[in-house]
């Protein structure tokens, strides 16, 4: 739903830096960030690195100590009430609401957003009956595990019919299914009603599968900005293939002696070659072992993690990525 | 100012169920703190002196009212903040003039119990005599909401919730002794006859005891004109010139 086009963008975001004070510790040092109407933006990094401090300061929740932050136009920093009519934001903390039934929360924030009651009704039972929460509907959020109240109030910020969203780390403490639901939801309120998302988070896996553009964070900086691809592209051109060989066959014989080729253990290997050499490899592969022999192979390319370890301080881990690719 | 009316509405509500998770400890701290204190006053000087009987019954209802509603306030956006929590309502498109008066009503609500009580106890077990006129509803709302301003301060103001808590009580301390509330103002030390003119619950503990023991008269008009015009440059104060943004 990406429309980048000539039209001005949702967020821009310019030279902004935040220190805290007293202790002087700079969350964010001069980022610069422009995010596109009816895009998925994915914002990631480490633990500390300055995600929720920028994300809390587009939401208008916090003042950046300088720079400017534009929404569709308008200076946030000057007029940070005016950012609540645009923008729905789902913070890591969500107790707010205690005393509150699940679907109070949502009837609540859907109506204190603007709509009317009627339509918050409806929309709270929709969400309700989508997110199979109707066995908790009813029961007071103190009362409910951790996942379920940040079920609840991930599902009341996206109520109201915001053009834009904000989610700060939105699938924490939820279980498997329950992400599913929300991710497909997410990609459908994009794609449906061209909603701009913008999500933090450092399950980068999982949010692979939507994000259309991505910034990461490291230390305060940005230090990596664009698309899934051409981050991947930058990081590394290569793709390499795993192998697993049925056991009995002599693995070590057939496939130790391939350029490029890693051991990881018995039977199986990692064989890393450029990009425009996988056609090659795999033929190569094929023909040494023999499909009859191969208990399971697949060819791989970086993924957006590899790009998130490798742009920020936790490179270290994934440097067998590159091993044994010559020449890429 | 519909839409104002309606998020005061759903706010009040929302303000309200904390009453299902500790009502009778609300009801407690309310009504049972300001009833402790007026027999404490009442066997201390109160016993054969109807004016001290009344200073003390009033003051104990000017403390349910003001006091404990900053309190409540204060201490209520300290911890919202502590959680991470006031980002919810920062993050709605509701004014914060609506925010501070549905949680300030809802204080108010929890100390009309403390009000009934600490009213009837004076009349029925301190032989208080009472002749309330028409000015009191008017008098008991503009009192209440009369600190709200002062707690949503400290509550922006204090780092943590825990600040906020220790500032709200030792502010409310303030209140009570640097004002006529128990006493009259020519019992208070020199100084603080002239300090008390400055202090709202000098004109919340008058404005009560008139209401409550004579016909209206033009001063206690005054007083609930000085009261309404010191809440709302309080309550503007606080809406358009404090910065609502964590600045740490």
């Amino acid at each position: 739903m990406l429309d980048h086009g000539a039209s001005n963008p949702v967020y821009m975001v310019r030279g902004v830096t935040k220190v805290y004070l007293p202790a002087r510790v700079q969350a964010n040092i001069d980022i610069d960030l422009d995010i596109h109407r009816g895009e998925v933006f994915g914002l990631f990094g480490p633990n500390g690195a300055g995600k929720t401090t920028l994300v809390k300061q587009m939401a208008g929740l916090l003042k950046p100590t300088s720079g400017q932050i534009r929404l569709f136009g308008r200076d946030v920093v000057a007029d940070p009430q005016s950012v609540p009519h645009f923008v729905s934001y789902y913070g890591q903390k969500v107790l707010a609401l205690r005393a509150h039934t699940v679907r109070e929360v949502l009837l609540h924030t859907a109506v204190l957003r603007g709509l009317a009651v009627a339509e918050a009704r409806k929309v709270t039972s929709e969400l309700i009956d989508r997110f199979n929460l109707g066995a908790i509907a009813g029961r007071i959020m103190l009362k409910l595990s951790g996942g379920q109240q940040r079920q609840a109030a991930l599902l009341a910020s996206l109520t109201g019919h915001r053009p834009v969203l904000i989610l700060d780390e939105p699938t924490n403490e939820l279980d498997p299914a329950v992400r599913r639901k929300i991710w497909d939801y997410l990609w459908e309120l994009n794609q449906g009603q061209g909603t701009t998302i913008i999500l933090v988070t450092h399950n980068v896996l999982e949010a692979e599968q939507v994000v259309e553009r991505v910034a990461i964070i490291d230390s305060g900086r940005v230090v990596a900005l664009g698309t899934p691809g051409e981050l991947k592209a930058e990081v590394d051109a290569s793709v390499r293939v795993e192998v697993r060989i049925k056991p009995g066959v002599d693995a070590d014989g057939l496939l130790g002696s391939v350029p490029g080729s890693l051991r990881l253990r018995e039977g199986q290997y990692r064989i890393a070659a450029r990009r425009e050499q996988a056609d090659e490899l795999l033929g190569t592969v094929i023909r040494l072992v023999g499909l009859a022999r191969l208990d399971d192979f697949r060819l791989v390319t970086p993924s957006l993690e590899d790009v998130y370890l490798r742009y920020t301080a936790q490179s270290a881990p994934v440097s067998s990525w590159n091993k044994g690719v010559s020449g890429g | 100012m519909r839409k104002q009316c309606r998020d005061f509405a759903w706010l009040l509500l929302g303000e309200l169920y904390s009453l299902r998770l500790a009502w009778f400890w609300y009801l407690v701290h309310m009504a049972l703190s300001p009833l402790l204190n007026m027999f404490l006053l009442y066997m201390y000087g109160g016993r054969g002196n109807p004016q001290a009987t009344l200073f003390a019954v009033t003051g104990s209802l000017a403390q349910g009212l003001t006091v404990a509603s900053m309190l409540t306030l204060g201490q209520n956006i300290g911890s919202l903040k502590d959680q991470n929590a006031y980002e919810h309502y920062a993050t709605l498109p509701i004014s914060r003039l609506t925010f501070l008066l549905a949680t300030t009503t809802r204080s108010m609500i929890f100390s009309v119990p403390s009000f009934i009580v600490i009213l009837v106890t004076g009349v029925t077990v301190l032989r208080l005599p009472l002749s309330p006129n028409a000015l009191l509803v008017p008098v008991v709302l503009v009192a209440g909401y009369s600190l709200a301003a002062l707690g949503a301060f400290i509550g922006f103001y204090s780092p943590t919730g825990q600040v906020a808590s220790l500032a709200t009580q030792v502010l409310a301390g303030l209140m009570s002794t640097m004002a006529p509330v128990y006493l009259t103002l020519e019992q208070l030390p020199q100084f603080l006859r002239v300090t008390a003119l400055a202090v709202p619950t000098t004109y919340v503990a008058r404005a009560l005891r008139a209401a409550l023991t004579g016909p209206v008269t033009p001063a206690l008009w005054t007083d609930i004109g000085i009261l309404l015009a010191f809440t709302s440059a309080s309550l503007w104060l606080v809406t358009k010139k404090v910065d609502w943004r964590g600045q740490r």
